[in-house]
């Protein structure tokens, strides 16, 4: 009993570390916090989920559909928001106005699209396996799989590869990166392109695992927040202790103070955190 | 357009609407729902026009004025007149405090903050069975009294009317004030107001005290108006959909976000917000005048006429 409650927590960890990561490359590469996020997580999931409700319909085109729209999402918010609004003004407030806008037209297109009642997606590989006396979804080993090798691929990236180590100078500095000369309007659609394919993939893993409805953004956008806040944005690791982090609080929480508790105790922390981790945190800049 | 031109203006649009809302209940449904989203719209476009403050708290400050009323009329009937200042004063004081505790925080930080803030609330009200009802809330609210009169649905709407036409005439006056004038300066600089001796703080969070005092108005005249509350009136839900309300409409004015709710109501006439498609077309539309018209429909119109009048 225990080790299951041990296991169902690692692998909401690991979903909140996903959503956390795709925050990290988005803030790294425009400087936004991206609300949207726990958006493009929710309407991969609810289209992977749609797509692959009928047993005999191939999965891989509700896995293609499901990447497709969070790629697509990601690109609009970039090119189709963010670039055109920091042209005309460097205040962040228009940023977050458009972007809780878009958050909220994907959360209507998804209830318009695939209905408004919670949808469970067919999992990737059926079976379950023994280990010390407990059963376990193949689908779950293969999610946590994913998302270790989804977090050793971009902290590789960030180290090794030439997207990767451009991304973190135009991260620090984005008019000294433009005036060495490096691409950096590629290098920003590269990053938000990332954070797309890592939503959708989140979004496929974690609908067979919840039902997830039109609605279910607003949680996953709030906990992967906190995630990333708590887990800092120093290492591409940091988002992914964050997500366990929460995971943590928010099964203690609810096991020992009751269910409804949770959103007590996160608001606390938000505060807490928001407090007593000053450095960075206080004001994210907008870059130029 | 000169003030007293807008005053005339506005009074006479204000008429309109009452004659317009009056005609028959469903009128009337539809008219109380536009009268408390431009409370509430209102109550947002202060602290965001003025000192560029978001707060998305203010599902909490609507629930205040709702759950003021309906627990006072249930616990202690006779002390129903005072459910109103003590409404007020509870918002006030809430967003005050919240203002203290994040007054560090800015941009996405401070939104996060807040929006926990409102779903706590709303959590709150939907779980403390003894003190909100819980998920059944309250009923049976009686009609309010002013001088042994009662005040029916029609006067609840005029009553709305006349409180919206003074406050947004009030908001504009502040705007051009002294103090308006000092708030609009610390939010594009801060640094520089602070140095010529604005006090930058204390009137952020004067305006986001101010704003929550206006929001309650709306729970108020809303749980009057139905004579019951439930707790998912005050879902964070609508804080989403009322902070597109001013930008909407213009944040060069305050009848931006009245014309921002008149619009909402329009698009969804009295269906749930959340099931139709209105509710999409609103949002892109929202997007659209972010990325095209960033002064809003009542800035662009504005533009538009200078525009005519040089030509």
């Amino acid at each position: 009993m225990e080790l299951s409650l041990l296991l169902s927590g690692i692998e909401t960890g690991a979903f909140y570390g996903l959503v956390a990561l795709g925050y990290f490359l988005f803030l790294r590469a425009t400087g936004a916090v991206n609300f949207a996020m726990g958006a493009y997580v929710m309407f991969a999931g609810v289209a992977y989920g749609s797509f692959s409700e009928d047993p005999s319909a191939p999965l891989m085109l509700a896995i293609v559909s499901a990447l497709g729209a969070a790629l697509l999402f990601a690109w609009i918010t970039e090119d189709g928001i963010l670039r055109p609004m920091l042209r005309r003004t460097h205040d962040e407030f228009g940023a977050v106005m458009a972007i809780v806008a878009l958050m909220f037209v994907i959360e209507q297109l998804a209830g318009l699209a695939f209905g408004r009642r919670p949808i469970l997606g067919r999992e990737l590989l059926d079976g379950t396996v023994l280990i010390a006396g407990l059963a376990i979804d193949d689908h779950d080993l293969l999610a946590l799989a994913v998302t270790v090798a989804i977090f050793a691929g971009v902290a590789a990236w960030l180290k090794h590869g030439r997207y990767g180590r451009m991304l973190r100078a135009v991260g620090d500095n984005e008019g000294a990166a433009r005036a060495l000369g490096l691409p950096v309007r590629r290098v920003r659609l590269v990053a938000v392109l990332g954070t797309g394919l890592i939503c959708g993939i989140a979004g496929i893993l974690v609908a067979p695992q919840t039902a997830l409805s039109f609605q279910s953004h607003l949680s996953f956008a709030i906990l992967g927040f906190i995630a990333l806040v708590l887990g800092g944005v120093g290492t591409a690791w940091a988002p992914l202790v964050g997500g366990m982090l929460v995971s943590a609080i928010e099964s203690l929480s609810a096991r020992y103070v009751g269910g409804f508790a949770r959103d007590y105790v996160l608001l606390a922390l938000v505060i807490l955190v928001f407090s007593f981790r000053p450095q960075g945190l206080f004001t994210i800049r907008v870059r130029a | 357009m000169s003030r007293g031109r807008e005053m005339l203006l506005t009074l006479a649009l204000s008429g309109g609407f009452l004659g317009f809302v009056e005609a028959d209940a469903y009128r009337q449904d539809l008219g109380m729902l536009a009268i408390a989203y431009a409370l509430l719209a209102l109550g947002m476009y202060l602290p965001l026009a003025l000192c560029g403050s978001l707060s998305l708290a203010y599902n909490a400050y609507f629930a205040i004025g709702a759950y003021a009323v309906a627990i006072i009329a249930q616990q202690a009937p006779a002390l129903l007149p005072l459910a109103v200042p003590l409404a007020i004063a509870i918002s006030m004081a809430t967003a005050a405090l919240l203002g203290l505790v994040t007054r560090k925080l800015s941009g996405f930080h401070l939104a996060v903050a807040t929006m926990m803030f409102g779903i706590a609330v709303h959590t709150w009200l939907q779980n403390t069975d003894s003190i909100t009802g819980g998920a059944t809330g309250i009923g049976d609210i009686p009609r309010p009294m002013i001088f042994g009169w009662a005040l029916d649905r029609g006067a609840l709407i005029g009553l709305g009317v006349a409180l919206i036409w003074l406050i947004a005439t009030a908001i504009a006056r502040l705007r051009v004030s002294l103090i308006g004038v000092a708030m609009r300066a610390q939010r594009e600089s801060e640094i520089a107001a602070a140095a010529s001796g604005v006090p930058t703080a204390a009137l952020r969070i004067l305006a986001l005290a101010v704003g929550a005092g206006i929001a309650t108005l709306a729970g108020v005249l809303l749980a009057f108006m139905n004579r019951f509350v439930l707790p998912d009136s005050f879902a964070i839900k609508v804080v989403f959909l009322v902070l597109f309300m001013p930008v909407l409409g213009g944040l060069s004015t305050p009848w931006g976000a009245v014309l921002g709710a008149l619009i909402v109501v329009a698009f969804t006439l009295g269906f749930d917000f959340f099931q139709g498609p209105g509710s999409l077309t609103f949002g892109l539309l929202t997007l659209a005048v972010l990325l095209l018209a960033p002064a809003g429909l009542l800035g662009g119109f504005a533009r538009l006429r200078r525009r005519e009048r040089s030509a």
